[in-house]
């Protein structure tokens, strides 16, 4: 058995966009960079036993937030850099038949804070051919509004989100897997997006004519989910998931994402090229403005008709054996580049690199 | 809603009841990197968080949306 596994994993989000009709100053710009660096860290504690911790510090400048505050904040310079904290803490328990995870969630930002439980009990069945699990998960976030009219952030307000998903995995033959699923989340409180406003014709006293968002209070998720992964031969294969979604928002989405999988060098190499296909409805309060006040507003992108395609490609290298502090290990690397274009007039990319040491 | 609960049933009914077709010994080639269903679940993790907070849709693979105010 060995000791465990440190992994260190740098993302990097950026995203251009001039359309975002949310945006307070009439720009729609919602350019963002992201750095997120992540550490993984697994012990185990013996056989059936581990213990998972993951440590997040986000840093990002979103020009959205900048012209909002620029325009109102106390500090007159808009928001710079912007950062969040989070970590996770998990125990993880499992013997042939049967496993269960839990774990503990902070994350906290200045203008967002959160507190999330979650669990995971799987079970086998017929010889281990079919697999099925149950993950519920209970988010007890806080967030701060803007109060355009008064031009002052309000303080923190409660946002719940529980969500339960159900999976089953069966063996369909030695060379097929497959995957189905269904998760239903809830979200209670303040929904709205953070800064988000909408141009509303009527308005006289505001300097762009915005008002804050307004969201319902609650929204019901459903989505059920599927994944097929097929080997062609020892060191090909490919996979297949399929996604169907819809809210009581009224937003209906298809997601398929395919890719072939390949290994070299005895699986010392992986490389993985996917493309992925996304398909929305608009949510039946979105709308770019508004002619007058409505009890439900937004004009949020991302809750816009659109769909979108992604392309990534992702290559890793495992198990050079290298010497540190002494014990031998296996150095893994990992480096995975994403596009994605967005019909309205949205692009954003991902990289990804990532190294850890298994003891 | 109706539909949602039927396609749950009716899978779950399927894959409990359903025999064993591949035995221990066939299986070698699903302890493979290629086979697994999410083979980088820490990249993952980043790239689900993304989806879920530039898309109306989440769950499944997606994060279900809590945990910071991206979206």
């Amino acid at each position: 058995m060995g000791l465990g596994s440190v992994k260190f994993l740098l993302n990097h989000f950026s995203q251009d966009s001039d359309s975002g009709d949310q945006v307070y100053d009439n720009t729609g710009k919602e350019d963002v960079t992201a750095f997120e660096p992540t550490l993984f860290i697994v012990a185990n504690v013996d056989e059936d036993t581990d213990i998972k911790a993951n440590f997040v510090l986000d840093t990002w400048t979103a020009a959205s937030d900048t012209a909002l505050d620029g325009e109102t904040g106390a500090s007159g310079g808009g928001i710079g850099n912007q950062s969040r904290f989070a970590g996770q803490i998990g125990y993880i328990k499992g013997d042939e038949l049967n496993g269960h995870s839990y774990n503990l969630g902070i994350s906290t930002e200045y203008d967002y804070r959160s507190l999330s439980l979650g669990g995971n009990w799987t079970r086998s069945f017929a010889e281990d051919n079919f697999t099925f699990s149950v993950t519920p998960q209970l988010f007890l976030d806080k967030a701060k509004d803007f109060d355009l009219e008064n031009k002052k952030e309000i303080d923190f307000k409660s946002r719940t989100i529980w969500s339960l998903d159900l999976t089953g995995t069966q063996l369909l033959s030695p060379t097929d897997l497959i995957q189905f699923g269904y998760t239903h989340i809830q979200m209670n409180g303040m929904l709205n997006s953070i800064a988000g406003t909408v141009r509303v014709d009527t308005e006289t006293t505001d300097l762009f004519g915005r008002q804050s968002e307004k969201m319902p209070s609650k929204r019901i998720r459903h989505a059920l989910h599927s994944k097929w992964v097929h080997s062609l031969s020892q060191s090909s294969a490919f996979h297949l998931s399929y996604r169907y979604y819809q809210d009581d928002w009224d937003i209906k989405a298809h997601t398929l994402e395919w890719g072939p999988r390949f290994s070299f060098a005895q699986d010392q190499y992986f490389l993985m090229p996917t493309l992925r296909y996304y398909d929305q409805t608009e949510a039946d309060f979105f709308e770019t403005s508004f002619a007058s006040e409505k009890k439900h507003m937004t004009s949020d992108s991302d809750l816009e008709e659109f769909n979108s395609v992604r392309y990534g490609l992702a290559f890793s290298s495992e198990a050079n054996t290298v010497n540190v502090f002494g014990y031998d290990s296996d150095l893994q690397w990992s480096v995975g580049a994403y596009h994605t274009d967005r019909s309205n007039d949205m692009k954003y990319q991902v990289l990804q690199v990532g190294i850890g040491l298994s003891f | 809603m109706r539909f949602f609960k039927v396609c749950i049933f009716l899978l779950i009914a399927y894959f409990i009841s359903g025999c064993a077709n591949v035995k221990q010994i066939e299986r070698g080639r699903m302890a493979t990197k290629i086979m697994q269903l999410e083979p980088q679940p820490e990249e993952a993790k980043f790239l689900n968080s993304v989806n879920s907070y530039r898309e109306g849709a989440a769950g499944g693979s997606s994060a279900v949306g809590g945990g910071c105010g991206c979206n």
